[in-house]
Parts: structure tokens; C-alpha cells; sequence
């Protein structure tokens, strides 16, 4: 077959099926870049050529090989260039002293470790063409690399990048990034001469030419800067100016002695401190690196990856040292640095795992320690497992040792401020509390939970929030719940300090929001939250049970006219978030418009929804004393318990006499109860139901009735779906009777 | 205590210069004292004689891969046909000792109609250009010989072969007739 043929198709391939096994990966909670590593694995001869020989060597014969490396080799230069743009020296503005500490002993104990490591196993897994010296660094280097833009993804998915150790483990990262970059070089510099001694000229090039980097080429580069603040666009010609500077870079770094990744590196790291200009280069070029180029890097990586060489318990136990000292070493040493430091054993530990992600940096040293023949290929093998490992169970440890409820307390608005009324108390979320905060959560306040997919066309909801929320016995909180979905985690967006743009735009959006609503005293009553989330159910389920929220409130107006009303991940919600919901329907009307909602309907079918539903009216009964009620008992041959519950009946012979005038009790015996239903519904401002007394028997559907209700209802509709057993919306209506 | 105090530098170079000290403690001791297995990876062009029939008139080639002491490998016929464009999966195993070589597996079908037990047993002596030993094909036990070509050697016809492979297979290994570049 025609190379180029054939070398697009295998494009085509590995595009799929790293985007496939990214995916699965992105759905269990681990890195994309992750899911990527292994889809080039799996492409390679320890799945695809184990299971299907002939496939695996007509789809990557040897003779295309080369085209892989040429491309993986390009897409490798740009992505350092990438890491080197990210590596913002902001990121060394935070406890530096700390860091200094942590990252240079989570460096120096895996480092040295490896190197009485080297001892046992180079006579093992080595040949005697390859300097012990040479075999001793790379491994030092293997071990203890940290890799920083996957650890960056990770503090941003975990919402940790303004606590202090989300903080702390960046700064950390950052030096121990620049560390093992250094390391490499010298590394590369001693394997290509065998010794220190004759490495020492490429050394005193690499340090010439980096301060050169720093220097001329900063200055060179903030011209550009300067003129790209001028014209307020990158031009074509502009970029071309950038990438030739950076292929230019990667030759000289090669001639040097070092390696191409070192120029590009040098040249985004070297890029001046111009957000607007660095994010618009980072822009224009991610996108065709990170989803073309990379993931060739990857397979061709997978290529040479052979699960299978591990043919023997000898070599899993190798495999298992291997691992076990590369753990150990950076958990041991940077958890006894933090602890040195006064960081309490949490965070500690955390950061132990944080530090021990090591991800896509360490693949790329291993694909240069094969080229050079430092690494053989089982041992290349072993570190790319132990690469894998590493960065697989950095997020599940951290979730394990950093509890979250830790991690929840870090990123969101101190309880204790929630009756202070500063407007950054109520503006601001997730950002850092240097010391643990304990809840104090007030049992008397009122919280309802809004999950605000766009803030711009969500004014009706947070109007019925307040309508729910505020009265005089009780204080309330409203808290709108804006998850931002990042949809690459590793496009540049995804970089910690991105992300905290992408929040305090969100958080403008909802204030701007918040500041239209009615009554005026009613907009101190809200506390913003904005995260970063990939699983908006999931994500909402968590924070609604740590916020204790007594009501979740969801907007839902997609005009469906399906035989479920719900779907999505309303009905995800619906399932999984334990805390009564409310779900909010309102598809006839212009949602943008705050309503007052004054004539309140809620049709009784008996059943414990029904009863929250009429729990949420009685409560916008007492919160508005212009507001009326009408509460009609269905009883249908099918369904002859529309009584009044035990406790209801109770609750509602008990109210003051000025809410009694205002409710109309009524029975409705009907066939068909809808047609009537729909009538009233028509003289409404809000009906009130429960979600029906199957929800929850079988799958999470709505029932006929309900569901025919909630297409037939006239006015905006509000479906209630019970959970607590223990009502909460009444309370103080409970406590004045007692 | 600031960054850049003269205490915190002091703790600095004394953490780094004890790393240092350590790592060439550490490289002297391996440089001097561990040694690793001699390399001997490379493609070898094997000669036998009394070869099964589905061999005879083919020229093979031994593919071996090395880590260390374990070694990965696979005989690979007429492999100026296949070796270009296809990847060949090793079918062989084994593990160096002194300079020792065993290999055991199995001879792919693609080869012989019927896969055969194949063992490779050889030594080799320093540099490792040559290996020397014995290959037994489903309980044959045949002499044989492997010369290391070049990564950047051609393979010769079998024609050439046949002039420069020693044909008396018998007993000790004949060595090769004319140079091989080195490795």
C-alpha cells in the first residue's frame, strides 16, 4: 500500500481510538492523557498485536514507522513548547520556601533511591555498551520526575488550585518540572559522551544557551509582545515568526547535544509575561497538537511498549521494585519534607500523591531513553507501567487521604460567613482558607441549592428561589450552583490560572443575574458557588449533601414532548441527589422575566411528593402574605386516597388564621382529572406537584399521570420529589406551634 | 526563615552537595564494579546444515533483542522479503548467562507448515560478531552459526550466501569469510 496511504489510515486509527479510550478514561475519573497513553498500548504489540498479529503488521509495519516517529517527533516539539508557555513563573509566587523544600527532596530521595536501584538492577536489565552513569541518571531521572501539566489538570478538576495545597503542589511542580528537565539534558549529554567529563562542553553550551534564551531571546520575544499589544491581533506572519523560533530553538538544543524538546521548551518558557498573547498563542496551536500530533506521539510510544517482554515472575517482581521504590521515593521524601515545613499530615499525604503524578513527562523521557539505547526495551516496559500506576491512582489516593469533605471545605465559601454580608462573602467561592475551616452550619437556615446551567436565562428560577426562600422567621441562603465543564482537560483552559478566569467570569455572569432580581433586600440572600466540574449530577449530588441543602431547585425547559418529561441530567439528579428537589417547568413563558407567582395550585394525589409539594406552596404562603392557595384533592376510581396525610392534616389545622383564610381546599372526583386540572391551571401563577408515587419503584421515569399533567399544565409548573423524611420547610412555621 | 538567607542556602547546598557526593559515591562504586551483560542485539544471519525441509534454500535470520540478561528473539526466513515491511513478534525467549545464550519457543507456521519446538542454545566471544552454537528443530539437534550484520548491511543473495557461509556444519562453527562492518 502507498506510505502516505497507509500512514493516514493509521492517523485516522490512533485519532479514534485515543479519543475512545480517553473518553472511558474522562468517565471514570482519570485523566484524558491517560486514557491516551494506553490507547497507544493498546494499538501497539501488547494488545493489538498479541490479539490480531496480522492486523497490528499490516495496519504499522516497519516501514512506516519512520513517518510515525517524524510526526510524533513534531508533535512532541510543540507540545514542550505548550508546557513551556503554561510554566507561568506565577506559579512560584506561593509558599516558595515550602516548595524549594519539598521539591527538592521529592527529587533528591527518589533520585538517590534509584541510584542504589541502578545497583541491583543494571547488570539485570542493561548491557555494557550503555555507562553505568548514564543508566544511573536516566533512571534517577525517571524516578523522580513530577509531571506538571497532568498534575495541573488535576488540582483544577478537584477544584484545589487557590488552597493552599493546591497551591503548594504547583509551586512544587513547577520546580520539580524545571528540575528534571535540567536532569534530562544531563542525562542525554553524559549518555551521548559516557561520561561526565567529556559531557562537560555540551553542558557549558545547554547553560549558554539558556541564558542566552533568558535574556536576548526574552528581549526579542517582548518585542513581539510589545507589538502584538500594538496591533491587538496575532497575525499569520506572527505566528510563523513563533513556530520558526521554535523549530529553530529545537535544532540548536539537538546540535547542542541535548535534545530538540529542550529549545521548544525554552522558547515558551522564554515567552514574556503577556496573558493575552500567550493565551492566543497557546490557542491557535493546542488544538491541532493535543488532538493530531499527540496522540501519534502516544501510539508510536505503544509501539514500542511490549507488555508481553514481561514473559516471567522474575521480571513482574522487577517490574513491581521498580514501581514500589519510584512511589515510595516521592511519597516518602515529599511527605517528610511537607511535614518539616509544619504541613499538617492531610495535606502531607496529599501532596505525596499529588507529586508522584508522573504522567505524560515521564513518557517522554522514557521514549528518549529507548532512542538512545540507555533504556532497554523491558525496562521501558516496567517505567512505562510505572507511569501509568503513578499518574492512574493520583486521583482516587487523593480523594482517599484528602477526604472531601477536606477538599470541599477548602474550595467553598467558609460556613462560618454565612451571615456576613460583605459583598465578597457572597461573591466569592473557592478560594483559599490557609486553615481548615469547621463547618457551622446553623440548623434554622433555610438553604436552597440552584444549579444555573446559563446564568443569562435563569432569572425566573432564582425569582422562585427567593419566592421559596425568604420570610421574616428565618433565615435563608440561596446558593446558585454554576459548574464550569471543561471540555479538554488539556487544552490551556484547563491551567489553573485559566480556570480561575473562567470562575470570576462566572461569578460576574451570576452577580450581573443576582442584581436584577426583586425584592433588593432579597440579593443578599445568595452565595454564588462556580466549580469546575465534569460531572454536573454527580458533582451537584455532592455538594448538595456537604451544603446540607434543604431544597435543590432545577430549571428545566426543553421543549420535549417525549413520554418522559424529564431526562438528562435532570433525571440523573433526580436519582442520585439526596436532598429534596424541585423541579422547575416553565416552557410556555419567557423565563427571563422574574414573576411574583401570587396564585399557587397543588394537585393532591396523596403520596409523600405530593406532600413536599404542598410543604413548598405553604411555605411561599407564609413568605408573601398576598399569595393564595388552592389545594385540590383528587380522587379518581383508581385513585380514592386523596386524603390529606396524617400530618399535613395536622400542620394545616394548625396554621395561623391569616394563612388559613388564604388556602381553598377543594376535592376533585373525576375520570379523568386532568382536563379539569389543565383548566385551573389556567388561572394560576405556579402549580405544585409531586413527582408521583412510582418515581424511585422502577426506572426513574415519571408516571402517565404525571407526566400527561406536566404537558397538559397551563402555567409554570413545579415537580416536587420527596427525600428527607424530615420536613424542613416548615420548621418554623412547626416550632411557633410548639 | 527567608528564602535566600545565608542559613537556607547553607541547607540547600548541603542537601544538593550530599546528593552529589552520594550519586558519584554511587557511580564510581557501579562504574567499577558492576558490570553489565556484553551486547550482543542485532540481526544474525544463521548458517546450518541438515536444516528441516521447509528451511532449506531460504536464507534465515536470527532477530534479537536484548535487556540485560533476558533476551527476546525470532528466526525469521527469507527476511529480505518480510524484515522491510513487516513487524515481526518475538517467538523466542530466553536469558544470557556469562556469554551463554539459550532461546526456547516456537517456530511460527508462517515458516514451517508445522509449528516446531525450536531451541537455541550458543555462546559468543568478545566482541559479540559471531555466535556459535547449536539449534534444535522438534528434537534435531543441528550446528550452527550467526554472523551480526550491520545495522546498515544489506543482506547478500543466497547466492552470495552460499559463497560466504562456511558449509561444513559439523562440529566447531566455521567463521566467517570476509569482514562484517561493525555494529
Amino acid at each position: 500500500m502507498n506510505t502516505v496511504v497507509l500512514t493516514l489510515i493509521e492517523v485516522l486509527v490512533v485519532i479514534g481510538g485515543s479519543r475512545l479510550v480517553g473518553w472511558v478514561f474522562r468517565s471514570i475519573g482519570q485523566p484524558l492523557v491517560i486514557g491516551e497513553i494506553v490507547a497507544g498500548i493498546a494499538l501497539g504489540p501488547s494488545l493489538l498485536g498479541w490479539l490480531a498479529p496480522d492486523l497490528a503488521g499490516a495496519l504499522f509495519p516497519i516501514s512506516a514507522i519512520p513517518i510515525l516517529n517524524i510526526l510524533s517527533q513534531i508533535g512532541l516539539i510543540f507540545f514542550m513548547f505548550l508546557i513551556g508557555l503554561e510554566l507561568d513563573p506565577k506559579y512560584l509566587s506561593g509558599n516558595l520556601k515550602t516548595a524549594v523544600v519539598v521539591s527538592g527532596v521529592s527529587i533528591l530521595v527518589p533520585f538517590s533511591l534509584a541510584g542504589i536501584l541502578s545497583l541491583l538492577i543494571y547488570p539485570i536489565v542493561s548491557s555494557a555498551s550503555v555507562s553505568f552513569t548514564a543508566f544511573s541518571l536516566f533512571l534517577g531521572a525517571a524516578m523522580s520526575i513530577t509531571a506538571f501539566p497532568v498534575l495541573a489538570r488535576i488540582i483544577t478538576e478537584k477544584n484545589l488550585q487557590n488552597t493552599r495545597l493546591g497551591t503548594l503542589a504547583l509551586t512544587c511542580a513547577a520546580v520539580d518540572d524545571v528540575t528534571a528537565w535540567c536532569l534530562l539534558a544531563l542525562a542525554i549529554a553524559v549518555t551521548r559522551t559516557n561520561s561526565i567529563a567529556d559531557a562537560m562542553p555540551t553542558i557549558i553550551y545547554s547553560v549558554l544557551y539558556i541564558g542566552a534564551m533568558l535574556t536576548v531571546g526574552r528581549w526579542l520575544l517582548n518585542i513581539l509582545s510589545t507589538y502584538y499589544d500594538r496591533t491587538g491581533k496575532l497575525s499569520q506572519l506572527m505566528l510563523a515568526g513563533i513556530y520558526m523560533a521554535v523549530v529553530a530553538s529545537a535544532l540548536i538544543t539537538e546540535m547542542i547535544g541535548i535534545h530538540l524538546i529542550f529549545g521548544a521548551f525554552l522558547i515558551g518558557a522564554a515567552m514574556p509575561e503577556n496573558p493575552k498573547l500567550v493565551r492566543e498563542v497557546a490557542q491557535k496551536t493546542e488544538d491541532f497538537v493535543l488532538i493530531f500530533l499527540l496522540p501519534i506521539f502516544f501510539a508510536y510510544s505503544g509501539l514500542k511498549t511490549q507488555v508481553g517482554l514481561l514473559n516471567s515472575l522474575d521480571l513482574w517482581l522487577l517490574c513491581a521494585a521498580i514501581l514500589g521504590v519510584a512511589i515510595i521515593g516521592k511519597y516518602v521524601g515529599t511527605y517528610y519534607a511537607a511535614r518539616s515545613c509544619n504541613i499538617d499530615r492531610q495535606e502531607a499525604s496529599a501532596l505525596g500523591w499529588l507529586m508522584n503524578t508522573r504522567g505524560l513527562t515521564e513518557l517522554i523521557v522514557l521514549n528518549i531513553g529507548l532512542e538512545l539505547g540507555v533504556i532497554s526495551p523491558i525496562l521501558f516496559t516496567m517505567l512505562v507501567i510505572m507511569a501509568l500506576v503513578t499518574t492512574f491512582m493520583t486521583s482516587p489516593l487523593l480523594e482517599w487521604t484528602y477526604l472531601k469533605k477536606s477538599i470541599r471545605l477548602h474550595s467553598q465559601p467558609d460556613p462560618a460567613q454565612i451571615f456576613d454580608d460583605s459583598p465578597d462573602s457572597r461573591i466569592k467561592s473557592g478560594f483559599p482558607s490557609s486553615t481548615k475551616a469547621t463547618p457551622i452550619v446553623t440548623p434554622i437556615v433555610y438553604r436552597i441549592l440552584v444549579p444555573v446551567a446559563n446564568p443569562n436565562t435563569q432569572t425566573g428560577l432564582l425569582q422562585l428561589a427567593v419566592s421559596i426562600a425568604q420570610n421574616d422567621r428565618q433565615p435563608a441562603i440561596v446558593n446558585p450552583l454554576s459548574l464550569i465543564e471543561l471540555e479538554e482537560d488539556y487544552l490551556f483552559q484547563s491551567t489553573p490560572f485559566e480556570a480561575n478566569r473562567s470562575i470570576d467570569r462566572r461569578l460576574q455572569q451570576l452577580n450581573t443575574l443576582i442584581n436584577t432580581l426583586e425584592p433588593v433586600e432579597a440579593r443578599s440572600i445568595f452565595q454564588p458557588i462556580v466549580q469546575i466540574g465534569y460531572d454536573v449530577a454527580q458533582k451537584t449530588a455532592v455538594i448538595a449533601a456537604l451544603d446540607r441543602a434543604d431544597l435543590v431547585l432545577l430549571g428545566w425547559h426543553r421543549p420535549t414532548f417525549t413520554n418522559n418529561r424529564l431526562g438528562g441530567r435532570v433525571t440523573q439528579m433526580l436519582g442520585n441527589t439526596p436532598a429534596d428537589m424541585a423541579v422547575f417547568i416553565d416552557a410556555n413563558s419567557d423565563s427571563l422575566i422574574a414573576k411574583s407567582y401570587q396564585n399557587l395550585l397543588v394537585p393532591y394525589t396523596a403520596n409523600n411528593h405530593d406532600d413536599l409539594a404542598v410543604e413548598i406552596a405553604l411555605r411561599m404562603l407564609w413568605n408573601d402574605r398576598d399569595r393564595q392557595l388552592e389545594l385540590i384533592q383528587i380522587i379518581s376510581p383508581d385513585r380514592k386516597d386523596g386524603e390529606l396525610s396524617a400530618e399535613l392534616d395536622s400542620l394545616l389545622e394548625n396554621l395561623p388564621a391569616e394563612m388559613s383564610t388564604r388556602i381553598k381546599i377543594s376535592t376533585l372526583d373525576a375520570i379523568d382529572p386532568i382536563v379539569e386540572i389543565e383548566k385551573i391551571s389556567r388561572r394560576v401563577d405556579l402549580t405544585i406537584m409531586g413527582i408521583g408515587r412510582t418515581w424511585g419503584r422502577r426506572k426513574p421515569i415519571l408516571d402517565n399521570y404525571t407526566d400527561r399533567l406536566a404537558i397538559h399544565c397551563v402555567s409554570p409548573l413545579l415537580i416536587a420529589r420527596r427525600y428527607s423524611q424530615f420536613s424542613s420547610h416548615l420548621s418554623f412555621v412547626i416550632e411557633d406551634n410548639k | 526563615m527567608n528564602i535566600f538567607s545565608v542559613k537556607s542556602i547553607g541547607l540547600y547546598g548541603l542537601a544538593i552537595g550530599s546528593a552529589i557526593v552520594f550519586f558519584n559515591f554511587v557511580t564510581s562504586y557501579g562504574e567499577a564494579n558492576i558490570k553489565a551483560p556484553t551486547s550482543i542485539a542485532g540481526n544474525y544471519l544463521i548458517t546450518a546444515q541438515n536444516l528441516p525441509a521447509c528451511l532449506q534454500q531460504q536464507q534465515l535470520l536470527l532477530k534479537l533483542e536484548q535487556s540485560g540478561i533476558y533476551l527476546n528473539a525470532s528466526l525469521i526466513n527469507n527476511p529480505k522479503e518480510t524484515i522491510s515491511d513487516r513487524d515481526i513478534r518475538p517467538t523466542l525467549s530466553g536469558k544470557l548467562r556469562d556469554r551463554q545464550l539459550e532461546l526456547i519457543g516456537l517456530l511460527p507456521t508462517a515458516i514451517c507448515p508445522r509449528s516446531l519446538q525450536l531451541q537455541i542454545v550458543g555462546s559468543f566471544a568478545e566482541p559479540a560478531k559471531q555466535l556459535q552454537g547449536k539449534l534444535w528443530f522438534g528434537g534435531r539437534d543441528i550446528d550452527a552459526s550467526g554472523e551480526r550484520l550491520s545495522q546498515r548491511q544489506t543482506l547478500p543473495s543466497p547466492a552470495q550466501n552460499q559463497q560466504i557461509v562456511p558449509v561444513d556444519f559439523i562440529g566447531v562453527l566455521q567463521p566467517a569469510t570476509r569482514s562484517v562492518p561493525s555494529h
